[in-house]
């Protein structure tokens, strides 16, 4: 049975109000400082809500923090990094529905619905849409587990840039390799060879709740010339197994070809190599049955 | 009766087990906060010192916050203590930098309104003046780039005159469709996105 998780309810105090009362009397009439006020509190309990599922916010840049932007369109945007912007609409207690003016019909990944307390000192997390509509009623909205999972698929689909990592610049998520394996599992691939090498690992989850596994996925990058990398993909049981659970698949793709590996018996780790060159683009899976993560990269 | 304490370590261990956001990390991160939040194991630092309404506003402050640092700090949690003892120990700072965002706030005459008082706590409609700094701005257009604009196939609907409709005259979309017969859809996102792209000239000369 899938669980839903309701999401908490957020406690709107000072700062929040503080900042509804600051962009709402920049208006230039009641009814616009009235939407202007309501609208901050319902980005400000989105920004906090994303904050706390560790996603990167950046409010300030949002249309919605530019007293004249808010002047002119009935905005409550908020920008979140690497993913795209959403729309946070608020919601008055006892509505049924969700209104969604056409101001913000254009370049939003989601809506989501936010209800306010009468004395507006609390905030919850209705549900989200993908498609706007003038009123969306909040029967039809998607649940808020299903919003996380979306943003979370939105930013898998943004490349991991390798050429970064050459600059030691790695983006959230990808450890060290020592951080990541145990020591006994760097031994074979990582140690015997002595050129040099710029390796990270991202742990991923297949599969959920009980049925799930656990594995290390790592891209190791070695350049003998500018222009083109030596890449090696592997993926590595984690969590103290010595094997992979059997059948696991590894794939790399990039436009035209696919390679797979798939682990056996007794497979400590199971690997891909190959070189690509500056500015190519290749995607990563990792499989097991039903479950499937992605990842993409540019070179 | 659930062991409360239990269950709050188990989640906490479980959302350190998986990476961040991860769809197991972020349920185990939700249902942490949801049980902390209805928990009657929470501290009330500094209760007794201030009056009962303040008191409320500036506990839900420290709680938010607490909440946000429990969900990010996830990791720097250790089992040695139980997980209240991290909780009341992290509101209690929280509380006491409340504190101090409360005193910075007062200043600015900071109220928290309800959905009956915002009503009467609105600004007032704006001198013509002022209201007419931004239609002036429209139609002198100085640098002539809200003339140059309008929708494909529609030249009569060009930015300026379809902003003027919107921003000064504060047409609804409804009042301009039927105006133009052009889709409701097709204005907003010509409006919306122009005035993304002129940002830039709408601060120039509007800056307040």
């Amino acid at each position: 049975m899938p669980t839903k998780t309701l999401p908490f309810t957020i406690p709107l105090s000072f700062e929040a109000h503080s900042l509804a009362q600051q962009y709402s009397q920049k208006q230039s009439n009641p009814q616009k400082a009235k939407q202007v006020y309501l609208n901050t509190l319902a980005v400000y309990a989105v920004d906090f809500y994303l904050r706390c599922m560790e996603f990167e916010t950046d409010w300030l840049a949002s249309d919605s923090r530019d007293p004249l932007m808010l002047k002119l369109l009935d905005i409550a945007d908020l920008d979140v990094k690497q993913i795209g912007k959403i729309e946070c609409r608020p919601v008055l207690p006892n509505a049924q529905s969700c209104g969604i003016p056409p101001d913000v019909w254009e370049d939003r990944i989601g809506y989501v619905a936010v209800e306010l307390s009468e004395s507006l000192t609390a905030a919850t997390l209705l549900g989200f849409t993908k498609t706007p509509a003038t009123e969306i009623s909040l029967e039809n909205l998607q649940s808020v587990d299903d919003f996380l999972v979306y943003l979370n698929r939105l930013q898998q689909q943004q490349p991991v840039v390798l050429r970064n990592w050459l600059e030691e610049i790695f983006a959230e998520g990808w450890q060290a390799i020592e951080e990541l394996l145990h020591p006994e599992q760097l031994e074979p691939a990582f140690r015997s060879r002595g050129i040099t090498y710029i390796g990270r690992g991202q742990q991923i989850d297949l599969g959920m709740q009980r049925a799930e596994k656990s594995v290390a996925l790592v891209v190791t990058l070695h350049s003998e010339e500018e222009s083109e990398l030596e890449i090696k993909v592997q993926v590595y049981p984690l969590g103290g197994e010595t094997y992979l659970p059997q059948g696991l698949k590894l794939i790399v793709m990039d436009e035209s070809k696919e390679a797979v590996a798939e682990s056996r018996d007794c497979d400590n780790f199971i690997q891909l190599e190959f070189s690509a060159e500056l500015g190519e683009e290749f995607s990563v899976a990792v499989v097991l049955g039903e479950a499937k993560v992605t990842q993409h990269f540019r070179l | 009766m659930e062991d409360v304490p239990q269950l709050l370590l188990e989640l906490t261990l479980e959302a350190q087990r998986h990476p961040p956001r991860s769809p197991n990390r972020q349920r185990a991160l939700n249902k942490l906060v949801n049980q902390i939040l209805k928990s009657n194991l929470l501290g009330h630092p500094q209760k007794g010192q201030w009056p009962p309404d303040t008191y409320e506003d500036l506990y839900r402050e420290a709680l938010q916050k607490t909440c946000l640092e429990i969900c990010q700090k996830i990791e720097h949690y250790k089992p040695e203590h139980p997980v209240m003892a991290w909780v009341n120990f992290t509101l209690k700072n929280r509380f006491i930098e409340a504190v101090k965002d409360f005193y910075e706030i007062q200043n600015k005459k900071v109220l928290i309104l309800s959905l009956a008082a915002l009503d009467k706590h609105l600004p007032p409609e704006d001198s013509p003046s002022k209201a007419n700094l931004l239609r002036q701005f429209l139609e002198e257009d100085p640098e002539d780039i809200f003339k140059s604009e309008h929708i494909k196939g529609h030249p009569e609907a060009t930015f300026q005159v379809l902003a003027i409709a919107k921003f000064v005259e504060d047409k609804t979309w409804e009042q301009i469709y039927q105006e133009f017969g052009i889709s409701i859809a097709t204005l907003s996102s010509f409006v919306a996105r122009r005035s993304q792209k002129f940002k830039p000239y709408f601060h120039k000369y509007l800056q307040e």
